[in-house]
């Protein structure tokens, strides 16, 4: 990787998360690697480092941090959280940094198709007469589709 | 110790405790010297201050002398001859106090960090003077401003100058689109308030970087400076170019500290201030009974402590004025002329500045505390300390102690009474019957003759329990025991005799623990039930 240059990355990133909700804390974080000890993520992928995705943020390193895939793999098992001495809610800020990565198109596409399908059946799998026959044969009521309600939120 | 000061002592005499004066030479410079003077004459002290306080008005109790200097202290806590120099010439005032206040000399790290300073590379000091001022920051060169802040960068950083560092980013905040960095190494919070001003200054976006590397490396070029380093957290390749470069300052005493520092035994002194690195020290008495220092002749200070200081150094005072030599406290040693050849060894190791030459070594009842190095140290055994009052010496107390032991095996343990005696108390003389305590003034009283006489009036091992090294009583007689200790272990090894029967043991009131383990390895080494170490 080539030098970054702190000049050119953005001072203003941190306070963009910071205004989110949920990522208020951001800021507290002095770096004691807690969160990161904690993460069941961090423990498969140690692309996904909590610490290290702090520091890019609070550096500036918006393009790197939106843009990167590994944001998307928090399991917001909430450990982090439990374990911050700062009190980063640092699954929280991680809500904030895939709001603005949302908000300024940067969302990978398995989650845009994973999108679209609550879009049109208001579920991740769509439900066909197939489901429904299965479900009729054990005695079970058939399930309706209602998408309606998630194109509201989406 | 300097040679004119013994010079003029052999010329002039020791001043007499009878002479014990309560005027008080204040050394100072600024405000803190003026603050300090004032509280001492608010107490009822005499003040003369040396060293122009500014415009400051100073109240008629203190007497000003502003461009008057110290050349040189003689005599004694409460007897002070002080050789001071005006423009009019030298004169000697007789003082019975000297309290250091000078203002220190702030030196920035250009060279330690290879920095030139330039309008974007400036001292804290220069930046906080253009910030009070009102004075312009160097012009940005992008949206944002980049301040760069080294501090301790080369070493340890310094709570107080962080805090000067904080008071600079906080002011700097309120220009728009400031962004701050502080490139430290071990970053010290340990001060009032700092680390939740450390914390506040985190989450207003300060960014900090705590290297544990080389850290970064600068780069000069028409352009700018660059900063190159690898970002500690992330480890990868990080550059920076100021728009400003703030350097941290070392603090140097001030010059005219060298007349204290020539009375004052040096020893007990580790950083080029007055403060003496041991506990046993109050926060402004320096190793020279009667001189005391506060605030920036200590050393890095902080001025908001300023005060808490001038109390100390009044409570001291006082202090001094009621200690009148009784009989609880040994001495001061008696001197043999016939035998003194003015070595000058006791007044160079006497860790209290109390001894004096006349026309013999002479001591001072009132700086001495009777801890008996001079005598010990004494080549030509001329010192002889006296034992409190009805108090038979060392050597009749290891006969006596000897002839009266009741148990199998003899383990002659001298025992300091500042540190050891309080351990000995807590675990009880009856840990052993073994045990033979001798109480000693100080550890660094015990001389390779007390360990061999012990030897020979039957003794089996012999211990020396004693201070805790950095937290002797007299500065230094922990090392001094431990000395003769090894010195005796090599003769007994030359010998053929087991070295590990002779041992120095750190012990105080609160590692009672430390000295009946001792003891108990110590029979079990006499038996050679204990592997050789």
């Amino acid at each position: 990787m080539s030098r970054i240059k702190l000049n050119d990355l953005d001072p203003s990133f941190k306070n963009r998360v910071a205004s989110q909700p949920g990522g208020e804390g951001i800021k507290a974080c002095f770096a004691c690697k807690a969160c990161t000890a904690a993460c069941p993520v961090e423990a498969v992928d140690k692309r996904y480092d909590p610490r290290k995705i702090i520091r890019m943020a609070l550096l500036g390193m918006q393009k790197e941090v939106l843009e990167s895939d590994f944001i998307w793999l928090c399991s917001s098992c909430y450990g982090c959280h439990e374990v911050c001495p700062q009190n980063v809610r640092f699954t929280e800020v991680m809500f904030a940094i895939k709001n603005l990565a949302v908000a300024e198109a940067c969302v990978p596409p398995g989650l845009m198709i994973q999108k679209d399908l609550l879009k049109r059946h208001g579920r991740l799998y769509e439900v066909t007469e197939f489901e429904n026959e299965k479900r009729e044969k054990q005695g079970l009521p058939p399930i309706a589709e209602h998408p309606e309600d998630y194109d509201a939120l989406l | 110790m300097r040679a004119s000061a013994i010079q003029s002592v052999f010329l002039h005499g020791a001043p007499r405790p009878q002479d014990q004066s309560k005027r008080v030479l204040v050394l100072g410079g600024d405000s803190t010297g003026l603050l300090v003077a004032e509280r001492l004459a608010d107490a009822g002290f005499p003040v003369l201050l040396l060293g122009h306080p500014g415009d400051i008005q100073v109240r008629d109790k203190v007497t000003l002398a502003a461009d008057t200097v110290l050349e040189e202290i003689q005599g004694f806590s409460g007897a002070f001859d002080v050789v001071i120099r005006n423009s009019s010439g030298r004169s000697v005032e007789r003082v019975g106090f000297v309290v250091a206040a000078q203002p220190g000399e702030a030196v920035p790290k250009f060279e330690e960090y290879r920095l030139a300073r330039s309008c974007r590379t400036v001292s804290l000091s220069e930046l906080e003077n253009t910030l009070l001022s009102g004075g312009q920051t160097p012009a940005r060169r992008g949206e944002w401003f980049h301040a760069a802040f080294l501090l301790g960068l080369s070493g340890e950083s310094e709570p107080v100058v962080f805090s000067r560092v904080l008071s600079v980013i906080e002011r700097l905040r309120q220009m728009e689109n400031v962004q701050s960095y502080v490139f430290t190494r071990n970053l010290k919070v340990a001060a009032d308030g700092l680390e939740r001003r450390f914390r506040e200054c985190r989450e207003s976006g300060t960014l900090f970087f705590k290297f544990d590397d080389a850290g970064p490396v600068f780069e000069t070029s028409a352009e700018g400076t660059v900063m190159i380093f690898k970002d500690p957290l992330l480890g990868l390749d990080v550059e920076l170019t100021p728009d400003l470069l703030v350097v941290d300052e070392h603090v140097n005493p001030a010059v005219s500290l060298k007349p204290l520092l020539d009375a004052t035994p040096l020893s007990l002194l580790s950083s080029p201030f007055l403060q003496p690195e041991s506990t046993r020290f109050s926060g402004v008495e320096t190793p020279r009974a009667g001189i005391f220092a506060v605030g920036p002749a200590r050393g890095m200070f902080d001025p908001a402590t300023i005060g808490v200081d001038a109390e100390s150094v009044a409570a001291a005072l006082e202090a001094s004025l009621r200690k009148v030599p009784d009989g609880t406290l040994p001495g001061p040693p008696a001197i043999d002329p016939s035998k003194c050849t003015m070595c000058l060894t006791c007044l160079r190791l006497c860790p209290h500045g109390a001894v004096t030459f006349g026309k013999t070594a002479e001591v001072d009842p009132v700086s001495c505390v009777g801890c008996g190095i001079c005598a010990v140290e004494c080549p030509m055994a001329a010192i002889s300390l006296a034992p409190p009052s009805g108090e038979p010496d060392i050597d009749s107390r290891i006969r006596e102690g000897l002839a009266a032991a009741s148990g199998s095996r003899k383990i002659v343990a001298f025992v300091c009474s500042r540190s050891a005696d309080q351990a000995l108390a807590a675990v009880g003389t009856g840990i052993s019957e073994n045990l033979i305590p001798v109480v000693v003034r100080c550890a660094g009283t015990i001389g390779v003759p007390h360990i061999l006489s012990a030897f020979g009036h039957g003794a089996d091992a012999v211990m020396a329990a004693g201070c805790f090294r950095g937290n002797c009583a007299s500065g230094y007689g922990t090392v001094l025991a431990e000395e003769r200790i090894s010195q005796v272990q090599e003769m007994l090894g030359d010998m053929g005799i087991d070295p590990d029967l002779v041992r120095f043991v750190p012990a105080a009131g609160n590692t009672p623990g430390a000295l009946s383990n001792a003891v108990r390895a110590m029979e079990e080494r006499i038996e050679g039930r204990s592997p050789k170490t």
